[in-house]
């Protein structure tokens, strides 16, 4: 056999390749079968250009080697072995002969391909979830809340009443809505034209104090809004465009779209027996002024207490307006109310309940109602947001929703996007369980908090902090409940205030009574008990008694206000609200802040020019203006 | 006599080096030579031999070169030892002869030399 002695190319010169595997190949001397077996083995390899000529410079001269040894062509290639078990050994060996660089570049894309074929099967599997999974409604809150409603009987329900007397009632001039003269007190602007505004009301009123005067105000939920309501609105230019769309009531309604129409209605009810009862005052009508008090207060007792916190804020406000008239009535007129009076007053302030601090029950199931309209069930309290939820939410909540985020916004995508997105963000958002269980540990917290006077509020509590403390991304994860949480913090304090505004209105009317007796006003809250009053009513930001002193020789009551310091009952900002320095704040921030801003003002409290967030300063519990 | 995969995965590395201890060889040489050396108890197949020899250069126990062969005028790859390779071989060796004499106790291998000494 003649010695092969063409020469074969080198494959490579300074690294960088000159030749191809095939011109290598072509070039050598080997026999055909011989050619065929290298250009196999090479082109399986699949190792880079060069790799690939130097190895096939390499099997070349191997052939060459064995042919110039006398050996057989064909023996040859029977030697060699499996060509393609050969090009996987050569490359495995080949590519572990490649420099860090190129190791941390394979292992790198090995760790991506294995990412990705995991992350196209999460999304595989997410896709079906999403796609595939059907909200479940296994409950119909609504229907239970109407249950409730239905075993009220019908003579203790007030609304069919309120419902008729809307029908008669004259709305307010678009004027006094514009200028606002709700609040008008009598000699202040606005209180005329308001006076004249309800006049053609006030032959109702006898009608809807016997309305008020009911236990409950059985109204049920319904999206179907009361056919009296809506005949109100539209005399009065403020109807709601959406109400007369929602008339065709579901089976089982979403509580959150459920419309609450009759909130306003009440407040204007409410505001009617308060200039009423102004007039009452002026004109020395001493049983219409405690009519009219207990009115209001009966309406705000009905229109609360539902676990809503909208229904027990509005309740709250309306309660408060009879505080303001019989604070009017006790301090500018006292002997408008008998003895018997001022007691059946007083036992009716007493026997509202707290509100909110009860509990929020139906905000709770308003929530939970949500989420099952949103999310998958897998009967073990865990699920996902499915495609036809977000669709769904995307209706309930209207156009609001479409200012949030992502998935959220569902009806302003497009519904490719929201088919392919959908899954990632049915992966991205929090699972039901998770959701369900932060939501109801933050509301847990907030209801134990707001049972407890404010002296006995945790020094670290921060309202509705606990989901603005979450990082970034957990609080886009928890979207639906940031969505869905109302200011809890905040809306704890409503009800501490009325009830301090409660407290104050029982002592004044205590003290009121000890003056009858005694001729005058007494020395300490303490002589009012236990004749007058079982207990001296505490201070619910320190929990001392409320603080008392007689100025102009009339009674002063106050609280030490947010910076727990007594000031000798100077208001913040010469303001008399109790609202605007009664809250909540860590006795320790409170005292940095007091420090800083008394600081600035060399030590003077009250000053109309402190800041508007200062907090130097009482706050006045009566009279309340 | 055909040695099983496995055995051969263990011997044949430290096979090459020992052929490689004493002069750098090219592919087909080392071959021809473990086959006439062990009377083709050692003989693997080319398709064994480059993927075994890609991963001693990989694991830096041997190098190559293309040199031109004075013969014919072609270039061959040749394999040498490198210091590391030296290094393993020697723990190898002592290894092999570790393994060999323990199955010589246990009756297992008869009064034969050492394989690496063939090699030698």
């Amino acid at each position: 056999m003649n010695t092969p002695t063409i020469k074969v190319p080198s494959a490579s010169s300074h690294g960088k390749p000159r030749v191809t595997e095939q011109q290598i190949i072509d070039a050598s001397a080997i026999p055909e079968a011989s050619k065929t077996i290298v250009r196999a083995i090479v082109g399986q390899t699949r190792l880079r250009r060069s790799e690939r000529a130097e190895l096939a410079r390499e099997l070349c001269s191997h052939f060459e080697e064995g042919i110039a040894a006398g050996a057989e062509p064909n023996v040859l290639a029977m030697e060699f072995g499996d060509p393609k078990r050969a090009a996987k050994l050569i490359r495995r060996a080949v590519v572990r002969k490649r420099g860090w660089a190129d190791q941390v570049v394979r292992r790198f894309k090995q760790g991506m391909a294995v990412a990705g074929v995991l992350a196209l099967g999460w999304y595989g599997v997410m896709f079906v979830r999403y796609n595939f999974g059907e909200p479940v409604l296994s409950r119909n809150y609504t229907a239970e809340y109407n249950a409730e409603v239905a075993r009220v009987p019908e003579s203790d329900r007030a609304w069919p009443m309120y419902a008729d007397l809307l029908r008669r009632w004259t709305p307010y001039a678009p004027e006094i809505r514009e200028k606002n003269y709700f609040e008008s007190k009598p000699g202040e602007e606005g209180y005329e034209a308001m006076m004249a505004n309800i006049k053609p009301n006030l032959p109702l009123l006898p009608v809807l104090r016997e309305a008020a005067a009911r236990p409950s105000l059985g109204l049920p939920m319904s999206m179907a809004v009361d056919p009296a309501v809506l005949d109100y609105q539209r005399r009065a230019g403020t109807l709601d465009a959406n109400l007369p769309s929602m008339q065709t009531d579901s089976e089982n309604p979403a509580l959150i779209a459920i419309p609450l129409p009759h909130l306003g209605l009440m407040r204007v009810f409410a505001r009617t027996l308060a200039f009423d009862a102004a007039e009452a005052i002026r004109a020395g009508d001493g049983p219409r002024v405690e009519a009219n008090v207990r009115a209001m207060l009966g309406i705000g007792s009905q229109t609360g207490g539902t676990g809503i916190l909208i229904n027990d804020l509005v309740s709250i406000a309306i309660v408060a307006l009879g505080y303001d008239t019989i604070s009017d009535c006790l301090y500018g007129h006292p002997e408008l109310l008998d003895d018997a009076a001022l007691k059946r007053i007083a036992h009716a302030a007493s026997s509202i309940p707290p509100s909110i601090s009860a509990g929020m029950g139906l905000e709770r199931e308003m929530f939970m109602d949500v989420v099952q309209r949103v999310y998958s069930d897998n009967g073990r309290g865990d699920g996902v947001i499915v495609n036809r939820g977000l669709r769904d939410f995307g209706a309930l909540m209207g156009d609001g929703v479409s200012d949030s985020n992502l998935m959220m916004q569902s009806n302003a995508l497009p519904i490719f996007g929201r088919n392919l997105l959908g899954p990632v963000a049915a992966g991205f958002y929090a699972g039901r369980k998770d959701l369900t269980s932060m939501y109801d540990r933050m509301v847990t917290n907030v209801e134990r908090v707001g049972a407890l006077p404010m002296w006995e509020w945790p020094e670290d509590f921060e309202g509705d902090a606990e989901y603005e403390r979450l990082p970034t991304i957990e609080k886009q994860r928890y979207l639906l409940l940031g969505m869905m949480m109302p200011a809890l913090g905040k809306a704890i304090q409503a009800p501490q205030a009325a009830m301090q505004q409660r407290d104050g209105v029982l002592t004044a009317i205590a003290l009121e009574l000890h003056k009858r007796r005694h001729g005058k006003y007494p020395a300490t809250l303490a002589e009012l008990t236990p004749d007058l009053l079982p207990a001296v009513l505490p201070d619910r930001i320190d929990g001392r008694p409320i603080r008392y002193k007689i100025v102009d020789g009339r009674p002063l009551l106050y609280s030490v206000g947010v910076d727990r310091i007594d000031d000798g009952g100077v208001p913040l900002h010469g303001d008399r609200a109790l609202q605007r320095n009664f809250r909540w704040m860590s006795p320790r921030l409170a005292a940095e802040r007091r420090a800083s801003e008394l600081q600035r003002s060399k030590g003077v409290v009250g000053t109309a020019d402190a800041p508007p967030d200062a907090i130097a300063g009482d706050a006045i519990i009566y009279p309340i203006r | 006599m055909k040695i099983e995969t496995e055995l051969m995965r263990g011997a044949g590395p430290t096979a090459v080096l020992k052929l490689l201890q004493r002069r750098a060889m090219y592919g087909y040489e080392i071959v021809q030579s473990l086959g006439e050396k062990t009377e083709g108890v050692l003989q693997m197949g080319q398709s064994t031999l480059y993927p075994m020899l890609y991963n001693l250069e990989a694991k830096g126990l041997i190098e190559a070169e293309w040199r031109e062969a004075g013969d014919g005028g072609r270039d061959r790859k040749y394999y040498n030892l490198t210091s590391s390779g030296r290094k393993k071989l020697a723990e190898d060796t002592k290894q092999w002869n570790a393994l060999v004499g323990a199955l010589s106790s246990l009756g297992v291998l008869g009064d034969q030399n050492s394989a690496l000494e063939v090699l030698a």
